[in-house]
């Protein structure tokens, strides 16, 4: 019994080695939001145009609820995610090792949207009113939002679609400017209809979208993080400076996952994401988390209650020089 | 551009205009009716139109609500009591197989809605493979409760259809899912319990509007509450575009307007021209509204189709009109070139002419429009023409001749008439200047001076009746008269009478002449003059001007033998004469108003201190001045004449003159002498009385010696010494003749009549009582008598 049981366990670390030996070391995942959507355009055109493959990676992308983004990360389920500055600080805060290893969007594109005719005339009439909420990953977010206010709405849990905001199921719509802004927009919204309220003006301007991976990931593949990072910032270089060249490829691949898209939305999209990625960085580094921007959005998170210590800032962020 | 079509010919001009007329007439009739038809097209089109719309809507309609009835019908039962999943999949199934068009059922509950511990729950059957299998829906990763079919029925709290989506997992299509909430009653209070869904898929639509045919190219399509393309024949733009997202993308501002409309839930048609997905042409959109979910059937109508007839009949008429523009140009042109062809010959013809070419052949036409009758009416004219030209040239050449003539004649007259000024540069004592203004080319008017002697200078003015050739040959004639009639001696009155006379001689025409003539003694200042009926002339003196009034009878050539008197007048240093004709006093202006003497006296006044030339001009530019240039009427004739001499008396009686000469003895000599001795006395300055008196004595003391002292043939020399001292003449006269006293001749008394008289006795008679002294005396064998004679 027990040569059989030690047989059947050499026979499957073998398999497991053997496992092991047949998976490529370039062969990584990513895990991307909800759906493919214009909000990862540099990574579709890094893939769509070989950059990955220029690196010597194989990409391949995992779909799934934008809120759960850290869970599959830590689950296993995927290599790399992208995760807004203020949920990955206070992960880490919270004691869960992950790193960043390429800051994507350094400036804010969040805003809370209400109509006009809703007699919405400042953050604060929000309160006890329908305000769509995030939740999981990104909850910090609406939280930061009402912590600075200091009002509570009747919450309700936003999905990804714009509809219940349009048919007014809700009073307060949390969205990004260049994405579900112009999808409301797109859906017969006219912009004066609307009251923005920028997260910006609020002083919860956070860098946002950033490239993350487990601490334990990153120190036993430093090089593929390094190339990997690389290979996506200049997807997104690309995406940005030849706007109308990656138009067509991010609706085509968008479109291929089922997921609908159009041009006028991805342009619009490409022109605020280039906004919002050079923003207060006049000699833009390409995947740089200022150390000075990091500090002032985690004294922030921690003046509002959101965090409870400031991580380290070289805990965090890696740089771009690996 | 204007005067580009002015500068073309006429038969461009008609080509233009009438073509351009007719070009404009055929677009308002083409314009008005392509309108016509374009209307009457779009109004059957929005008729058809509306029929295919609500077709459409009639088709989303009967599928829609073939829907929502099952599971309204289902939340209706599950909002009266809870069926366990036994229960409700048995019927979800049964469901399934009675309605084929569904594709999926299910029951979703609210977290925690159906049991206290879950909190996801919802039975879900659905069709696979021609299979109806059962599933349940929730999962982290399918947090249904966050889909719009479930949230938003449940804040909404109504039944509602989704906007449409792809389906991967039930088979590739395009679906909608049309939820239903149904609630429980706990504690008394209605309580949203979850929602019962039923996927349909839109294949069916999208291959219902795909087969309705607009035209070539138009089609039906529908969008949904949010704009989003639910069915459409293109199958990208479903679910990925919207109006909205392709009214941006096209920069359609018009489309977004459009995109409100259909959201409104109306029905109407939008005219705004719109490249279609499908071809790129120009559509109109028609739309309507399905009632109870917000989406809108919409028809495009490809505009190039729709008004393909139209416009291919427009085509072809416009074509039509364009061959029947070129037919016209082509009509017109030979029209033109028909009418204008003889017009461009004679107009030819007309500039031969008009160069001289009288002779130039213009051809007859044989026609009997305007065109002939302007053809023979120019023939007419130019054969008029050429015979006038010939009469005009004739006419013009004698006109020339006479023209030549009466230039010549201007000359003759100009030349008769002293026009050298100064006349007599040496002298000093007078300053004279004069003008004649013929108002032809030849005048009646005269004026003329002359020295009849050293001091006795004529002055001579005068107007002949009426003008012209005529009055110029009369004005000749007396001239001539007047200088030929003149002798050293005569007076004034009596060379008008005998100009007079003459002039009355053969005077057939009747043609008389005011004259005014006087002899100026320069050195005197006398001045004795004659007016014949002529304008009496003016002095203008030191105390002011006067009129030498005195008039001595009619005009020369009116009357013969008819005794003419004269008047003296002494002109002082200084003083200025004006003689003038009527045509100063009577120069009209434009009112026909006269110059008159009133004018002229007030030149004369102000320019008294010029001198003759200037006076002169003065007058005239006064004359000028008040005719302003208008025609004149009459000869103007000005002589002015400025007495500049020192009188008598300060140089004749103190001066001593002495004059000696030798004569034969022969009576044609004594007449020469006597004609000497008038110059010398006018020299003198002897008055003209004192010197008819020693005349008289001095032919008869001369011819008594001439015919008395000589008894022989031979030769003899008279010597006569006259001297002039202190106003007296005296003569001695001396001769080698026998000897003879004319002073011892007897006394015969006063005789009645001097014919009577026998030489000699009555003639030393009167040399005694006209002589201050006479005495002879015999010396040498010489007869010497001595005689003086003071100067009066």
């Amino acid at each position: 019994m027990i040569r059989s049981v030690f047989f059947l366990g050499s026979i499957l670390v073998l398999w497991c080695a053997l496992m092991q030996a047949q998976k490529t070391p370039d062969e990584i995942t990513c895990f991307i939001a909800d759906k493919q959507r214009v909000q990862f355009a540099g990574m579709i055109i890094a893939q769509e145009k070989g950059i990955y493959e220029k690196y010597g990676l194989r990409v391949r992308f995992v779909a799934g609820d934008r809120s759960r983004a850290s869970a599959m990360l830590f689950a296993g389920k995927t290599d790399f995610t992208v995760l807004l500055l203020p949920t990955a600080v206070s992960l880490r805060a919270g004691g869960k090792k992950i790193v960043n290893i390429a800051q994507l969007i350094n400036g804010s594109t969040f805003l809370y949207l209400a109509r006009k005719s809703s007699g919405i005339q400042q953050p604060q009439d929000i309160a006890g009113r329908k305000a769509g909420v995030l939740w999981g990953d990104l909850q910090i977010m609406s939280d930061a939002f009402f912590a600075r206010y200091a009002f509570a709405p009747r919450p309700v849990r936003q999905g990804s679609s714009v509809n219940l905001f349009h048919l007014k199921g809700i009073d307060a719509y949390f969205a990004r400017r260049h994405d579900e802004y112009h999808t409301l927009i797109n859906c017969g919204i006219e912009k004066d209809e609307l009251r923005v309220f920028r997260f910006a003006d609020a002083g919860l301007g956070f860098p946002e979208d950033g490239l993350y991976c487990t601490e334990s990931f990153y120190e036993k593949n430093k090089e593929l993080c390094a190339k990997f990072a690389r290979a996506t910032l200049e997807g997104w270089k690309e995406a940005i400076e030849k706007p109308e060249e990656s138009v067509d490829c991010i609706v085509a691949h968008i479109r291929k996952s089922n997921n609908p898209s159009n041009i006028a939305h991805v342009r619009w999209a490409l022109r605020y994401l280039k906004e919002a990625m050079t923003a207060g960085n006049a000699k833009h580094e390409w995947g740089m988390l200022k150390e000075q921007d990091y500090l002032a959005a985690c004294l922030r998170l921690k003046q509002l209650g959101l965090i409870p210590s400031i991580p380290a800032y070289r805990e965090l962020h890696k740089g771009t020089g690996f | 551009m204007i005067q580009f079509i002015k500068n073309r010919s006429l038969a461009f001009k008609m080509v233009l205009f009438i073509c351009a007329a007719v070009l404009c007439i055929f677009m308002v009739i083409f314009l008005y009716s392509y309108n016509h038809a374009k209307n009457i097209i779009t109004r059957n089109l929005e008729t058809n139109a509306a029929l295919i719309a609500q077709k459409t809507v009639g088709n989303v309609r009967n599928l829609l609500s073939s829907i929502e009835k099952i599971p309204i019908n289902l939340s209706e039962q599950l909002s009266e009591r809870q069926y366990s999943d036994s229960e409700l999949l048995p019927l979800l199934h049964s469901m399934m197989r009675r309605n084929p068009e569904i594709f999926g059922i299910a029951v979703a509950y609210d977290p925690y809605m159906y049991s206290r511990g879950e909190y996801y729950h919802s039975p879900y059957v659905y069709r696979q493979g021609g299979s109806i299998l059962s599933s349940y829906l929730g999962s982290e990763e399918y947090d249904y409760p966050l889909m719009d079919w479930f949230q938003i029925s449940r804040e909404l709290d109504t039944t509602y259809w989704t906007e449409p989506y792809f389906d991967e997992n039930g088979g590739g299509v395009f679906m909608t899912t049309f939820s239903a909430p149904f609630y429980r009653t706990i504690n008394g209070k209605k309580v949203f319990c979850g929602v019962v869904t039923a996927d349909v898929s839109l294949e069916g639509l999208i291959a219902a509007i795909s087969r309705i045919k607009v035209y070539e190219t138009g089609y039906c399509f529908v969008v949904s509450r949010t704009g989003t393309i639910a069915a459409h024949p293109l199958r990208e733009a479903i679910m990925n575009e919207s109006m909205f997202s392709l009214a941006e993308e096209k920069n359609y501002p018009d489309m977004r307007k459009l995109g409100h409309l259909m959201q409104s839930g109306t029905s109407g048609k939008s005219t705004f021209e719109y490249r279609n997905l499908k071809t790129g042409k120009l559509s109109w959109f028609y739309y309507a509204s399905v009632k109870g979910n917000g989406w809108t059937a919409g028809v495009l109508y490809p505009v190039e189709e729709l008004m393909g007839d139209v416009t291919r009949l427009s085509r072809f008429v416009l074509l039509l009109a364009i061959a029947g523009a070129l037919l016209l140009v082509v009509i017109i042109s030979y029209i033109a070139q028909s009418i204008t062809r003889p017009i461009r010959s004679l107009a030819q013809a007309s500039k031969q002419i008009a160069g001289g070419d009288f002779n130039h052949e213009v051809r007859l036409l044989r026609r009997k429009d305007e065109v002939g009758d302007l053809n023979h009416s120019f023939i007419r004219m130019q054969h008029k023409l050429k015979s006038y030209i010939e009469d005009l040239k004739k006419t013009t050449a004698e006109m020339q001749k006479i023209e030549s003539e009466l230039q010549i004649a201007h000359d003759i007259q100009m030349s008769i008439i002293p026009k050298l000024f100064p006349p007599f540069p040496e002298r000093t004592d007078l300053d004279l200047f004069g003008t004649l203004i013929p108002v032809k080319e030849v005048g009646g008017d005269l004026y003329d001076f002359f020295f009849i002697d050293e001091t006795r200078l004529v002055l001579a003015i005068g107007d002949v009746s009426g003008k012209g050739v005529p009055a110029s040959l009369f004005m000749a004639v007396t001239r001539t008269l007047l200088r030929a009639r003149f002798t050293r001696n005569a007076k004034a009155s009596d060379i008008v009478r005998i100009v007079n006379d003459d002039l009355c001689k053969e005077n057939t025409q009747k043609m008389f002449v005011t004259f005014f003539l006087a002899i100026l003694n320069v050195a005197t200042g006398e001045l004795e003059y004659c007016n014949a009926g002529h304008n009496p002339p003016y002095i203008i003196g030191a105390n002011g001007i006067r009129e030498l009034e005195a008039f001595h009878g009619y005009p020369l050539g009116i009357q013969a033998d008819k005794p003419y008197k004269s008047a003296r007048e002494r002109m002082r240093k200084g003083e200025t004469i004006v003689l003038f004709t009527d045509g100063i006093t009577e120069a009209e202006n434009k009112q026909f108003e006269f110059f008159e003497e009133e004018k002229l006296l007030k030149v004369l006044a102000e320019h008294a201190e010029d001198t003759a030339q200037q006076l002169t001009k003065a007058i005239l530019d006064g004359v000028n001045a008040f005719t302003m240039m208008h025609q004149q009427s009459d000869d103007i004739t000005l002589l002015v004449m400025k007495y500049l001499g020192d009188g008598r008396g300060e140089t004749a009686k103190s001066a001593v003159f002495k004059y000696s000469i030798l004569v034969k003895q022969n009576i044609d000599e004594l007449i020469k002498l006597q004609g000497e001795l008038d110059s010398l006395f006018t020299a003198w300055h002897i008055t003209q009385e004192t010197v008819n008196d020693y005349q008289l004595v001095f032919e008869e003391l001369m011819t008594n010696i001439i015919y008395y002292a000589f008894n022989d043939e031979a030769e003899h020399f008279i010597v006569i010494r006259i001297n002039y001292e202190d106003g007296v003449i005296i003569t001695r006269i001396e001769d080698d003749g026998v000897e003879f006293n004319p002073l011892n001749a007897e006394d015969p008394g006063i005789p009645t009549s001097i014919r009577g008289v026998k030489p000699g006795g009555l003639g030393i008679f009167l040399c005694k009582k006209i002589l201050d002294t006479i005495e002879y005396r015999r010396t040498d064998g010489k007869n010497i008598l001595t005689f003086t004679k003071a100067n009066i």
